[in-house]
């Protein structure tokens, strides 16, 4: 099975790498954007809004964390439609589906250079932040980040198969995407402290995962223990667990769908 | 009887459709799902192991339906399948295991990559890896001549070499049941000729299974040892090549080469029992006389009687049977009973 993966992952990698004028100026631009991020941060005077636990934080290392860590919530969302999308506009949908290879395999293998590379991008951000800018992450809490981490992408990824379902059956990404983009970067909390809201937004916030997934990501980052972190992770990890299995029987069913329609191949 | 004894590819009155239409409108417009066009009617077929069995069908008939129906990437509306013993539909993953498919669709490999990088990928996923995979590689790439080429980037290649990567691909994991639409669509004479000696050769000395989807009658009239002709989704006969020729003898060309021709000559010909048509074709040594006559009434005896009459010296002679491009075409424009 792990050769299969390794398999996949590297028809990825080499297919990536074959198209070096898009694939190296990425990493340039990341440092880029960290510094606009510090000029923004300047104008912004350090607040308790910003810290975990009522201290005082600034905006540098609150932004700084939520954008790095977004990167995850959207490739989660994004990778599997554009796997299968991918693999329908090429013509080589068809191809793997006939190989004695579970379709779950296939799936999850398909979308894990994705996943990679925005772990390399979150680390290459991260880093510039604290070479550049001196982030401190001294006191980070490096497994409960992981953990923190393995719940977003586990959760958000059942949103993410809920839209490969979509791009199987009607041949377009669902609006997943645009609608949890858009949301997360208003109501999760991203570019500023859910506090600020209104009362009643905040409590829409609560229902979106990454509000969940960055808080328990800033505290991480911050020390906290995996004992004061466990609201937020009980609610990723019971999010999971409800919305995983229902996103993989949709996508099943999507598959036989396509297969009694004859739209398998079709985008 | 034993497994090893059992058919090879059982169909049983598998019949598959597909809707006119994927838009919403058309649900509107229908109140509900739109009407479906049949691509596939009530097919029943016994594939036998160790055969080279031909699926031959004009445009649309139906061909690659079924062999997409065979290898699992389309379910059928009613009916079973089942490959070398297996449902493919309730143990889809097993039959997958015993079966090669080879789609014709030049653009199923990941052009970015080599043939080499896409045979590792093809090959891992269909369970092989490390020196195993290699080897396996070698050998089937062998088969389809591309060794030289199998390092450069599959967008380099020609149309015939990625129809030829294509066949190598289904042969990777050795299964005992082939699935090949159109193979040598594309390929070069001399390749495609090899190609066709090859999957011969995989039937008679590998003992696989083959089912070989294609427009080209020769080509299936030269190596099946039956062919299916189907017709609308339908199957209208299955039969060897040979049996089809043998029953679609209901005339016959008598080609004589005589010295010179007359008008009274010519008159004489058209009054034999079972003439149907008569032409002439002049050459260097003489005139082509060419005479069509049924075959339950004609005799060669009356014939050879009446080019005496008049004392014609006979150069040669030849009698042509139908071809299989017009056996084809007869059944491919019939209804199935």
């Amino acid at each position: 099975m792990l050769s299969k993966v390794w398999q996949l992952f590297l028809r990825d990698a080499r297919t990536a790498l074959s198209y070096p004028m898009s694939f190296w100026p990425q990493w340039i631009a990341i440092p880029l954007g960290v510094t606009g991020v510090w000029f923004i941060s300047k104008l912004i005077p350090p607040s308790h809004h910003f810290g975990v636990g009522g201290q005082t934080g600034t905006y540098f290392s609150y932004v700084v964390l939520n954008v790095a860590f977004l990167g995850f919530q959207s490739t989660a969302v994004s990778a599997y439609q554009n796997a299968v999308r991918g693999t329908q506009s090429t013509g080589v949908l068809e191809a793997l589906l006939v190989t004695p290879t579970d379709l779950p395999l296939l799936v999850v293998a398909c979308s894990l250079w994705a996943f990679a590379l925005t772990a390399v991008r979150v680390v290459v951000y991260l880093l510039s932040a604290m070479l550049i800018f001196h982030l401190d992450l001294s006191h980070a809490n490096s497994v409960a980040i992981l953990l923190s981490l393995a719940l977003i992408v586990t959760c958000m990824s059942s949103f993410g198969i809920f839209s490969a379902a979509s791009v199987m059956t009607f041949k377009q990404p669902s609006p997943t995407g645009l609608v949890f983009g858009s949301a997360s970067q208003l109501l999760g909390g991203v570019f500023f402290p859910i506090s600020l809201l209104p009362l009643w937004l905040q409590h829409v916030s609560q229902v979106l995962p990454i509000t969940h997934g960055l808080g328990a990501i800033r505290a991480a980052a911050h020390g906290a223990t995996l004992g004061q972190m466990g609201p937020d992770l009980v609610w990723l990890a019971c999010a999971s667990l409800l919305l995983l299995p229902l996103a993989l029987f949709a996508f099943h069913r999507s598959v036989i769908r396509a297969k009694y329609d004859g739209t398998l191949g079709q985008y | 009887m034993t497994e090893r004894s059992a058919p090879a590819i059982v169909v049983d009155r598998v019949t598959k459709s597909f809707p006119e239409s994927y838009k919403l409108s058309a649900w509107i417009k229908h109140h509900g799902p739109p009407p479906r066009r049949v691509a596939l009617s009530d097919v029943s077929l016994r594939i036998e192991r160790k055969e080279l069995f031909g699926l031959l069908g004009l445009n649309g008939a139906g061909k690659t339906t079924l062999l997409k129906v065979l290898c699992t990437l389309a379910l059928p509306d009613d009916g079973s399948v089942q490959v070398d013993g297996i449902d493919v539909e309730k143990n889809s993953l097993e039959a997958r295991r015993r079966i090669g498919y080879c789609s014709g669709d030049d653009r199923s490999f990941y052009w970015r990559l080599s043939g080499r990088e896409n045979m590792e990928l093809f090959g891992t996923l269909a369970g092989f890896k490390g020196p195993r995979l290699a080897k396996r590689i070698d050998e089937v790439i062998r088969e389809v001549d591309l060794s030289d080429d199998l390092d450069r980037r599959y967008v380099t290649y020609s149309s015939g070499m990625r129809q030829r990567l294509g066949v190598a691909r289904a042969l990777l994991h050795d299964p005992p049941v082939l699935l090949f639409d159109e193979p040598t669509r594309a390929v070069d004479a001399k390749h495609a000729e090899n190609i066709r000696d090859f999957l011969r050769q995989l039937v008679d000395r590998s003992g696989k299974t083959i089912v070989l989807a294609t427009n080209l009658v020769e080509e299936a009239w030269g190596i099946c040892d039956r062919v299916a002709i189907i017709r609308r989704g339908r199957i209208v006969t299955v039969q060897s090549p040979q049996v089809l020729s043998a029953q679609s003898v209901d005339k016959r060309v008598f080609c004589v080469l005589v010295d010179s021709v007359s008008e009274d000559f010519l008159a004489r010909m058209r009054t034999l029992q079972g003439f149907l048509q008569l032409s002439t074709r002049p050459n260097g040594e003489g005139v082509w006389v060419n005479v069509e006559m049924a075959t339950s009434t004609a005799t060669l005896n009356q014939l050879f009687q009446a080019l005496n009459y008049d004392g014609v010296s006979i150069r040669s002679f030849k009698v042509e049977l139908p071809r299989p491009f017009d056996i084809f075409v007869k059944w491919a424009s019939t209804d199935a009973e």
